[in-house]
């Protein structure tokens, strides 16, 4: 009972603070058709910012108390709630619907079918085990030790433990520790159920975000990849970082490319928050986050849309901060990366390494074709080309092109200059680390697919 | 029921796009047209393969809910292939929170990862001179330890033991 009770408890918790991050930017209202429809947009925001705030705490020395969490989480909520109070703004109108009575019923179905199948998956994911090793040897083991000692550098920077990955970032055990501590004790099989969570609440992002600027039609099938591609929930279940990092990144990035096509800065402070969080869950977040601002830094440049850099510029300073507790902590406790970052950066170790480059992408090419994931990347690919070809979707597309392309780039980049052998990475991690690939390519999916879908306005829109 | 929920892919497809053309009330473009096709496709993909995962959740549910709740605890040993009977004497041997020095020959990263997890919070250090010290693979001799260092010396099977320093 008490693992229900906790396990549902930190849910509304998370999604309490991020209503209250929601509200604060103006990115939902108070009204409880808006509350609802946000809730898991909401749990992203509030796990994003409770986490990276806890990831602060811990590095200075301090803890993520359950206690510590509770307020954490209501405060925000109550900030955030009491912004809004004062603002008054007026609500949003509502989007006409023009559903016939049949075709209401066979969507109303397919959404019942994927209800049923998110419950159904999420019973399943509550008695499952861990088993995979690195799910509990590198990302569960950190969870129990912040859980039981917080931060404890034993642990966390000591030599019997370095192969463990001590500087990978630590949101996703952070994430698992604060429901370690709401269920009162680390539960291996019941944590499987919070990262079933974590995938409905990304999908509801994703549905709330589509819906505020395309039809039931477009972010419908999308939502429904996103469930139903079996690399998703598969990968999921390991209780590895990767698809929850991706997860989290899908709506960062679409909010970074609605930044660009609407100039709103709710969308670009809320993509920075999610950004940020990404690049706390995994080595591989960070490079997705990169290449997504250099992306959208590039095409704005393009444009000559020097003023708008500077914007961008705040957001990616704010990604910054969101990572130097961590990547400062690691470093001052010494932590050695099998990624040379220095050694990187070096033209000559890199024509050294160019050997590499061939054999990692036609390993990671097979993976982004593939039908568990739904076939999003090839089909992105398609959108991408059409934008590219519209007059007014020009930015967009070359943005989403470019931190696809960036990605994979960065990825072939960490294969080639890693100091593990070629075939051990590929072997251990090709499927895994398209994950941000896969990430890039849902947002694409969603917003270019919306704006493709207005073909007719795109034709009169100044370029 | 896969072909049945490959048909009912196609039906939500369908019913998604006459719903589009309605509202938009003209022939579709090339763009348009295109992006109906992605989405009928993804869609078709994703719901086509609805029963499947079903019964993939459901027969894995079955099968994790058969696990015995003694077994749940250590099934990420035992999944890898670590000495999990092993680790459990140790458990039961060590007392809470104490600081232990684990010598290997490194033979088997199975059981020592799954040792440092599962004995938290005891912790493994890195101080030969620990109270606690856990043998895999080799004897205090074979490791440069005295005969006189320890007090009892446990052992589980050979090559795998416990010693405890004198007081």
């Amino acid at each position: 009972m008490r693992t229900v009770l906790g396990l549902v408890g930190v849910t509304v918790l998370f999604a309490l603070a991020g209503q209250g991050v929601l509200l604060a930017i103006g990115l939902t209202k108070l009204r409880v058709r808006s509350l609802l429809a946000s809730a898991g947009l909401a749990y992203l925001a509030g796990a994003a910012a409770t986490l990276l705030l806890g990831i602060l705490f811990l590095t200075l020395g301090g803890e993520l108390s359950l206690p510590a969490f509770v307020l954490l989480a209501l405060f925000l909520c109550g900030a955030g709630a009491a912004l809004e109070f004062r603002r008054h703004r007026p609500g949003e109108a509502a989007r006409p619907s023009a559903a016939t009575r049949n075709e209401r019923i066979v969507v109303g179905v397919a959404l019942a079918l994927l209800a049923a199948l998110l419950v159904v998956g999420l019973i399943a994911a509550g008695v499952r085990p861990l088993s995979e090793w690195d799910g509990w040897s590198i990302w569960t083991r950190k969870a129990v030790v912040l859980t039981s000692s917080g931060l404890d550098e034993q642990v966390f920077a000591g030599l019997p433990y370095a192969f463990a990955h001590q500087e990978y970032p630590i949101l996703l055990p952070l994430f698992e520790s604060v429901y370690f501590r709401g269920m009162g004790g680390v539960d291996g099989q019941a944590i499987h159920a919070a990262l079933w969570i974590l995938l409905v609440a990304s999908l509801g992002s994703l549905a709330y975000l589509g819906s505020r600027f395309s039809r039931i039609w477009v972010w419908l099938p999308v939502v429904l990849a996103l469930a139903l591609g079996t690399t998703f929930s598969g990968q999921l279940m390991t209780a590895y970082a990767d698809v929850p990092m991706a997860l989290i990144a899908v709506p960062g990035v679409l909010c970074l490319g609605l930044w660009l096509r609407e100039l709103d800065w709710r969308y670009l402070a809320l993509g920075g928050l999610l950004l940020g969080a990404t690049a706390n869950v995994k080595n591989e977040g960070l490079l997705v986050t990169v290449a997504v601002f250099v992306a959208a830094a590039l095409v704005l440049a393009a444009g000559r849309a020097w003023r708008l850099l500077i914007p961008l510029a705040l957001g990616f300073l704010g990604v910054l901060v969101a990572v130097a507790p961590w990547r400062l902590w690691a470093s001052g406790h010494d932590l050695k990366s099998n990624l040379p970052i220095g050694k990187g950066l070096d033209p000559s170790f890199l024509i050294d390494r160019s050997d590499r480059i061939v054999p990692s992408f036609k390993a990671l090419y097979p993976m982004l074709e593939s039908g568990g994931l739904a076939y999003v990347v090839p089909l992105a690919i398609v959108l991408v080309l059409l934008a590219l070809a519209t007059r007014g979707l020009r930015r967009e597309a070359a943005f989403y092109l470019l931190a696809g392309l960036g990605t994979l780039a960065s990825v072939i980049w960490a294969f080639m200059i890693t100091s593990d052998s070629l075939a051990y990475q590929i072997s251990t991690s090709a499927s895994r680390v398209i994950m941000g690939v896969t990430a890039v390519s849902v947002a694409a999916l969603l917003h270019l697919g919306g704006l493709l879908d207005n073909d007719r306005e795109c034709e009169v829109a100044p370029g | 029921m896969t072909m049945l929920s490959q048909a009912f892919a196609v039906l939500v497809a369908a019913a998604l796009l006459a719903w589009r053309a309605r509202v938009r009330g003209a022939p579709a473009g090339i763009r348009s047209a295109a992006v109906a096709a992605v989405l009928g496709i993804l869609v078709f993909v994703t719901l086509s393969g609805s029963w499947t995962a079903w019964q993939a959740f459901r027969s894995e549910r079955r099968a994790n809910a058969a696990i015995p709740a003694a077994d749940i605890e250590t099934h990420p040993g035992a999944a890898i292939g670590a000495n999990v009977g092993f680790v459990e004497w140790l458990n039961g041997k060590l007392p809470p929170r104490v600081s232990f020095y684990l010598r290997t020959t490194g033979a088997d990263d199975a059981t020592y990862q799954w040792l440092t997890y599962r004995l938290y919070p005891r912790v493994a250090v890195q101080d030969s001179g620990a109270h606690w010290v856990v043998f895999i693979g080799l004897t205090p001799a074979e490791a440069g330890f005295g005969p006189r260092e320890f007090s009892p010396v446990q052992q589980y099977a050979p090559g795998l033991l416990l010693a405890e320093r004198r007081k």
